[in-house]
């Protein structure tokens, strides 16, 4: 089954940038890595299979949904680069803010939310208002709230932004932890080193087109890396 | 769906609480009800036995003096927060995090409208409330009376027409824009009522001008907030009302429904 479905989807920005993603399939159960160079389209794709923007043209699928349909973001997950919510909220009030508009049950979402806190870490600051906290712990809340549900996709904007090391080490445990539950993760990242390890699969974007998606497995082998055959793609599509 | 729309409705009622502009108006709101007070108070000891020589209703018709400065406070305070209220979620990034909640788009803009209306209105009950009390200890009577309840509800209706339009405005335009193309559409609609509401209905078709149609469009589009806010104003003082309620109550309400379902369009199209 595949969590998420693209084909023929297009967004033009005036007539100086025009996405073009003819077909896009995440596999349930995969760790993906969407590269690209600032400006190649990263953003807006993710933007557009989260329906924050309008295609042009073009069907998107959410777990089996049209992206439009609210349902099919039921059981997903977005986390921006740089989590941020209003500040006079706490960790413990903005995750069970976001467990209530996630519909857990009522009687669930204390212990939900201080599980999801202890795991991150944060459970000593959960009184502390968010204005308060450094940009890792901010982070760390938003990892957090990926905690509270039974995901079937997470979509995770350069997550390793802001993270000191210990966090890093945090994020690659529950994206571990995630995909052994099944759950589907899409990343959107400049770290090639630390997708290398982590995804299944990976996808180049350059000047708003897909230029090629594979198995990290099937990296060819005279690349040395995944950095290494990305200088060379984006570097064979720029001649 | 009911537990989500609650869920925002008391989210936004907690953003916009905290908002300076609130603590301001209520504490200014307060300290001029309490001046008032005092120069009513001063007044009436002053008076003393002399009662026969103040209008029976003098207390009442201050009050309703005092409830239209509150009136012209609370639209103000409408303008503010109907622009700032999905204006502060765009400009700080929230708006994702809401956006990418299972819920339509349109339950969070209306579980801001409501709860951005709900706030005014309640600072709008407070300042009447207070008013009413101090002024009516002032009198050593109960100046209230049944036509200032009955500015409440329509003056409900004016500040969440006002919220809307502001709300619509903020999609696109910054703060200060907002404020000034306010001024200008208050502007049009004043001008447009004074010069098309009083022709008869066969007449209004007739005009003889670009600015005279200017003026029919927006007098058929926009809700006719002058005739509103005269009807506030009459009924306070005690005014006959002149209005054609058989065309103005089914206008009011088309046109205001029209702006709600723009402001929903215009939503579903934005790209964020």
């Amino acid at each position: 089954m595949n969590v998420i479905e693209v084909s023929n989807l297009t967004k033009s920005y005036g007539s100086h940038f025009k996405l073009e993603i003819d077909q896009f399939k995440l596999e349930k159960g995969k760790v993906f890595a969407l590269i690209g160079l600032n400006g190649a389209g990263k953003t807006s794709f993710v933007k557009l299979l989260l329906d924050l923007m309008n295609k042009d043209s073009g069907d998107v699928k959410l777990n089996g949904r049209v992206n439009t349909d609210p349902k099919s973001r039921q059981s997903t997950v977005f986390l921006p680069e740089k989590f941020t919510f209003h500040l006079f909220y706490t960790p413990e009030t903005v995750l069970e803010f976001f467990a209530q508009m996630r519909e857990i049950e009522k009687g669930e979402i204390k212990e939900k939310v201080h599980n999801a806190l202890q795991t991150l870490n944060i459970f000593d600051i959960k009184d502390r208002s968010l204005k308060t906290l450094s940009k890792g712990q901010m982070q760390r809340v938003g990892l957090a709230s990926m905690l509270l549900t039974n995901n079937n996709l997470l979509i995770l904007d350069e997550p390793f932004s802001g993270l000191d090391p210990i966090g890093m080490k945090d994020l690659k445990k529950i994206i571990k932890d995630e995909k052994a539950k099944g759950t589907s993760i899409f990343l959107n990242s400049h770290i090639l080193s630390e997708m290398e390890l982590i995804c299944d699969e990976f996808a180049i974007i350059h000047q708003g087109k897909m230029v090629c998606q594979m198995p990290i497995s099937k990296i060819p082998e005279q690349f040395k890396n995944l950095e290494d055959f990305f200088a060379h793609t984006i570097g064979a599509s720029h001649e | 769906m009911n537990n989500l729309f609650l869920a925002l409705f008391k989210d936004t009622i907690k953003k916009e609480v905290r908002n300076k502009m609130l603590l301001f108006s209520i504490f200014t709101s307060t300290i001029i009800i309490l001046l008032s007070f005092a120069v009513m108070k001063t007044f009436h000891e002053m008076v003393g036995n002399q009662e026969q020589t103040i209008p029976i209703d003098a207390g009442g018709m201050i009050l309703s003096l005092m409830f239209m400065f509150l009136n012209f406070w609370s639209v103000m305070l409408s303008v503010f927060f109907g622009v700032n209220s999905l204006r502060s979620d765009f400009v700080s990034n929230i708006n994702y995090q809401y956006l990418t909640f299972p819920i339509k788009r349109s339950l969070y803009i209306f579980s801001r409208l409501i709860g951005t209306w709900a706030i005014v209105f309640i600072f709008y009950l407070y300042t009447y409330g207070f008013a009413t009390l101090l002024f009516s200890f002032a009198y050593k009577k109960f100046v209230f009376n049944i036509s200032h309840l009955a500015s409440i509800p329509i003056m409900g209706v004016f500040v969440f027409v006002w919220i809307l339009i502001s709300m619509l405005l903020s999609l696109y335009i910054n703060k200060l824009g907002s404020f000034i193309l306010i001024t200008f559409i208050w502007l049009f609609i004043s001008i447009a009522n004074n010069a098309i509401g009083s022709l008869p209905l066969e007449k209004i078709f007739i005009q003889d001008s670009i600015f005279g149609y200017f003026n029919l469009l927006v007098y058929l589009v926009l809700p006719h907030l002058e005739v509103l806010s005269k009807a506030v104003s009459g009924i306070l003082m005690n005014q006959p009302l002149e209005l054609k309620w058989a065309f103005e109550i089914p206008h009011f309400v088309a046109s205001t429904l029209g702006l709600t379902y723009l402001l929903n369009y215009l939503v579903r199209k934005k790209d964020f």
